[in-house]
């Protein structure tokens, strides 16, 4: 069983926004950089699968920067057998569009898997575009949001999400399986100070877009102006002290003054 | 997080080692802030458990799981070397997981000081048969680490022990009581003292490992204390009585104990100097918090001069006391000898503590002393760091005594 | 002529409450385009919802109904709309940005070739470009898209940021039967079922929610949100960590994969506001939220909020009210 993981450089949670810089290769700063945490889930659900199968390999592979080496070492840390980064420096390819372009083709270059796995979203740009867009470049089916897997006779059976319950679908392989943040893969594994050494001597493959024999074009849609959303003009009311009988009255008591009745639908 | 990996920057690891350090600070990080502080306030209501029928301790619900996930995590081979299953890292690295730690628990982070002086004692004195034995074990962290080192009589005076260790065979059998031991009842080795010469003093002292496994039932739990603060440790009192320690379990020399014990703790009081600055890290994040949300006379209190110089001091003072204690552990990496840079470190970074939780409480006024925030539990657990692993004043004891000594040379 | 196709999405045999914020937009952009509304609806014994897609202004509906797809196989859906594409040309297709929009539309769009409008709060058109709005970093920042409204273009719509479009009985569609299209490698996705909760309750409706979250602390705990809920004339809504808890059932659950509410008053309990449920009740008129952490996020687009434990405030309000 060979899977590719895609994994996602992200600025980090904690990290300053700035609109002027969303993309870990704006900073300079490896602090300010973290793996996209929904990719820990997928390789959390590549890992499981290949203890639970006895072999195989999981490659990790990340589009990115220099500044994007640590998610590349974290994946190894966590347990991937190898990883591969595609140098985004000088060309700064950003628009989903194209990224799922490069992920499909690096994809194509490693010839031989059988599952390719994606976290459910991107913590930055969050446009989930990525496991359907290449599922669709490599004419290979697809389930995103899973959950559960299991095998049966060269087909992936998935519980994948849908709003309000569960779907199950038996997918061909090779597939494409976007995971969730539920269910069997909620919680990723650490990295351990085992595999961290590991991962500190493992050398990290560099591939160039260039050499993946991609035809060049400009997205139909493009990325425009970022902006921060409007303040809040009004702020939260905030009752913190006293006891509850006395917070409740402050409550109710600044409703009234604004004409707003919470009693109306008794 | 950012603080520490700056100053790490400054130290001189190569690249390759640069890239471990920042990689498992990150990992501790995410364990220490996204797990181990959810429980923290639990862990102090409910206590360390003690059942006087079976005599069994045991650690607060949830508590071990998380131990768990350290030993998956490889975190108590640090230090150990290659050779016994560890990964022969840096003293200074070792330290700095204990201030993450204690960031999110103080109560947690006792397993890695102790643990860290048995690595540290075991494989500097310990037999051939004592390492390959117990390393292994205490990197994988299967066994806790245990220091059974005060009795009733015998504090800050180490000299003054009076539990008696008479030789018989292959064995000593060890009889007295110990008193303020750390997982006592939990762990898997104790390192200890014994008379082995009653009329030569503190020359007539040997250090052992107790293995529970071989004491068995002549070793046990009296009771635990309940405590000021630190509640979800188990902290024991435990009888010995002709409690066997073979012989392979002699550290150093017979009579050798005194000395060898007492150049040791200098490492320990690096990680509870560690500790100390990740208690007063806390503290500080959690005033600043408050002083930014607190709104007092129409302005976040945190604006007023008043509390913002408080904070200034508080920043400043947590920042000088990590350097401190890096420092000394950094020069521990190096093989310089750090008896008294060791006791400098723990005298002013724990009394730091305790006037940071003092602070932080001050600053959240009524709120501060009550058990709903976080500050009123770090206040009681600061406490104890200016007593455990010697007082205050014994640090100045040495440091006074190893300055003048400098001073006449 | 600009024409806009419209995939009307379904489930448990109504249109689904995002498309019909799919179609506000749809309605206005039809405006500013002078663009014909088409739709196409997917499933099995679908022709009432084809013929009640017509009181919401779509001219045209493209009815796929057989039994091929009494369950969901994205293949299947995308091949068939991708030859009704084809056959129609429209100049923009747009979906709701669920977890089946996300899923079809952008396979669409790759197969197209086409970059596309993904997971937008607003799509506009001025001066012959499309303008769409995205969040980022959890709706801390947003990017605006832009595209030319002269090719095929593909968007999907997030749930939350439009009212559902209101019916207009004097108003119907011509409904045509389209054959489904599905090809052999489509077949290597089958659906083997679906397990849903049971609806008992909608809670769309209310105009008064009290919702529970993980700080209610245990199912017994929770009838305590039951009961404010049925003192103060309102529903019961729950976030997620309580719905998967189990301490209520998926009906009441608000956000992402729940339900998108806008009531007058939203009082969360105990919620601290993962940006996944906040999506589903930020457009409440008025949000009060109960919380013994000051810093919860919630309280960040709350009106009002009391710092304290909702077990002791929640008997208070309703002894108050």
């Amino acid at each position: 069983m060979n899977i590719l993981v895609f994994v996602k450089a992200t600025i980090d949670r904690n990290a300053p926004l700035d609109p002027d810089e969303t993309f870990p290769g704006d900073r300079d700063d490896k602090s300010d950089v973290m793996t996209n945490n929904y990719d820990k889930n997928a390789i959390e659900a590549a890992l499981r699968i290949i203890e639970e199968k006895g072999e195989g390999k999981v490659t990790a592979v990340c589009l990115g920067s220099d500044m994007a080496d640590k998610v590349v070492k974290e994946a190894i840390a966590m347990g991937c057998h190898e990883a591969i980064r595609i140098e985004n420096s000088k060309a700064e390819v950003t628009h989903f569009y194209s990224v799922a372009k490069i992920l499909a083709a690096a994809a194509k270059k490693v010839g031989e898997f059988d599952l390719l796995l994606f976290g459910m979203q991107s913590y930055d740009y969050g446009t989930a575009t990525m496991a359907p867009m290449v599922s669709e470049f490599l004419d290979l089916p697809l389930a995103c949001w899973v959950e559960k897997i299991a095998f049966n006779d060269g087909k992936v059976i998935v519980d994948k999400v849908i709003e309000g319950g569960i779907r199950k679908v038996e997918v061909k392989m090779p597939a494409v399986l976007s995971i969730a943040s539920s269910g069997d893969f909620e919680e990723p594994r650490y990295t351990s100070v085992r595999r961290i050494m590991k991962a500190s001597k493992t050398a990290v493959p560099v591939w160039e877009i260039a050499d993946l024999g991609i035809e060049e074009k400009k997205p139909s849609v493009e990325f425009d102006d970022i902006e921060e959303p409007p303040a809040r003009t009004e702020k939260c009311v905030i009752f913190d002290d006293g006891d509850a009988s006395e917070l409740v009255g402050e409550l109710l008591g600044a409703l009234k003054e604004k004409g707003l009745n919470i009693g109306a639908y008794k | 997080m950012k603080q520490l990996t700056k100053i790490f920057k400054t130290l001189n690891f190569d690249k390759e080692a640069q890239e471990q350090n920042e990689m498992i600070l990150d990992m501790v990080y995410e364990l220490a802030m996204n797990e181990i502080i959810e429980k923290e306030q639990d862990w102090d209501e409910e206590g360390a458990h003690f059942d006087p029928a079976t005599k069994k301790v045991s650690f607060p619900s949830g508590m071990m799981d998380l131990y768990k996930k350290c030993q998956q995590n490889d975190l108590f081979s640090i230090i150990v070397p290659e050779k016994y299953d560890g990964f022969g890292l840096s003293y200074t690295l070792w330290n700095a997981v204990i201030e993450l730690m204690a960031r999110a628990s103080l109560a947690f982070s006792m397993f890695f000081p102790s643990q860290g002086l048995n690595i540290e004692i075991i494989n500097n004195f310990g037999t051939p048969e004592a390492k390959e034995k117990y390393l292994p074990l205490l990197a994988s962290g299967d066994a806790i680490g245990a220091m059974a080192f005060s009795e009733p009589n015998a504090g800050s005076d180490i000299s003054a022990v009076g539990t008696k260790a008479e030789k018989e065979g292959d064995s000593y059998y060890l009889t007295g009581n110990k008193i303020w031991l750390s997982h006592g009842g939990a762990a898997g080795t104790y390192i200890t003292f014994a008379v082995t010469d009653k009329s030569a003093g503190p020359k007539g002292l040997s250090a052992f490992i107790v293995d529970p496994k071989i004491a068995k039932e002549n070793m046990e739990v009296v009771r635990i204390e309940e405590k000021m603060g630190l509640h979800g440790s188990i902290t024991s009192s435990m009888a010995l009585d002709r409690a066997e320690v073979p012989k392979e379990n002699l550290l150093g020399k017979e009579n050798d104990g005194f000395r060898l014990i007492l150049g040791s703790l200098a490492s320990s009081r690096i990680g509870i100097a560690a500790q100390s600055v990740g208690i007063s890290e806390t503290a500080l994040q959690e005033s600043i918090n408050y002083s930014m949300q607190r709104t007092q006379f129409g302005r976040p209190i945190g604006k007023h001069q008043a509390i913002s110089f408080m904070l200034a001091d508080m920043a400043t003072k947590v920042h000088q006391a990590r350097l401190l204690y890096l420092n000394t552990a950094h020069m521990k990496h190096m093989g310089e000898n750090t008896q008294i840079e060791s006791s400098m470190a723990k005298y002013w970074a724990t009394e730091l503590a305790q006037k940071v939780t003092y602070d932080a409480v001050q600053i959240h006024g009524g709120y501060g002393y009550s058990r709903e925030y976080r500050v009123e539990r770090l206040f009681r657990d600061a406490m104890v760091l200016t007593i455990y692993e010697g007082t205050s004043e014994m640090q100045k004891t040495i440091i006074s005594r190893g300055t003048l000594s400098r001073a006449q040379k | 002529m600009a024409k806009i196709l419209i995939i009307l999405e379904n489930a448990k045999g109504k249109i689904v409450g995002l498309t019909k914020e799919c179609l506000t937009v749809v309605q206005k952009l039809a405006g500013e385009l002078e663009a014909e509304v088409e739709g196409v609806i997917l499933g099995q014994d679908i022709g009432s919802l084809a013929q009640e897609a017509g009181t919401y202004g779509v001219k045209k509906v493209y009815k796929v109904d057989d039994a091929q797809f009494s369950g969901i196989n994205i293949l299947y859906h995308t091949r068939t709309i991708e030859a009704l594409i084809k056959e129609t040309n429209p100049t923009l297709v747009i979906g709701g940005a669920s977890l089946y929009g996300q899923e079809l539309v952008p396979r669409l769009a790759a197969r197209f070739d086409k970059a596309m409008f993904a997971s937008v709060k607003s799509l506009t058109f001025d001066d012959d470009e499309y303008e769409g709005i995205h969040p980022l970093f959890e709706e801390k920042l947003f990017i605006s898209m832009e595209g030319s409204a002269g090719e095929l273009t593909f968007a999907t719509i997030l749930g939350g940021n439009n009212p559902e479009a209101e019916p207009d009985d004097g108003l119907s569609a011509e409904v045509v039967d389209f054959s489904p299209v599905i090809q052999d490698s489509d077949k290597r996705e089958s659906f083997v079922e679906e397990t849903i909760a049971k609806v008992s309750v909608d809670i769309t409706k209310a105009k008064l929610l009290v919702s529970g979250g993980r700080g209610v602390g245990s199912a017994e705990k929770f009838a305590v949100i039951t009961e404010a809920a049925k003192a103060l004339g309102g529903e019961v809504g729950a976030s997620r960590a309580a719905v998967d808890a189990g301490w209520v059932v998926y009906d009441h659950e608000i956000g992402q994969t729940g339900k998108t509410v806008t009531p007058d008053f939203y009082i969360a309990c105990g919620i601290s506001g993962a940006i996944q449920h906040l999506v589903g009740m930020r457009n409440s008129k008025t949000i009060i939220v109960i919380n013994t952490d000051e810093e919860a996020p919630i309280i960040e687009m709350a009106h009002y909020a009391i710092i304290g434990d909702l077990h002791e405030v929640l008997p208070e309000l309703m002894k108050s009210v």
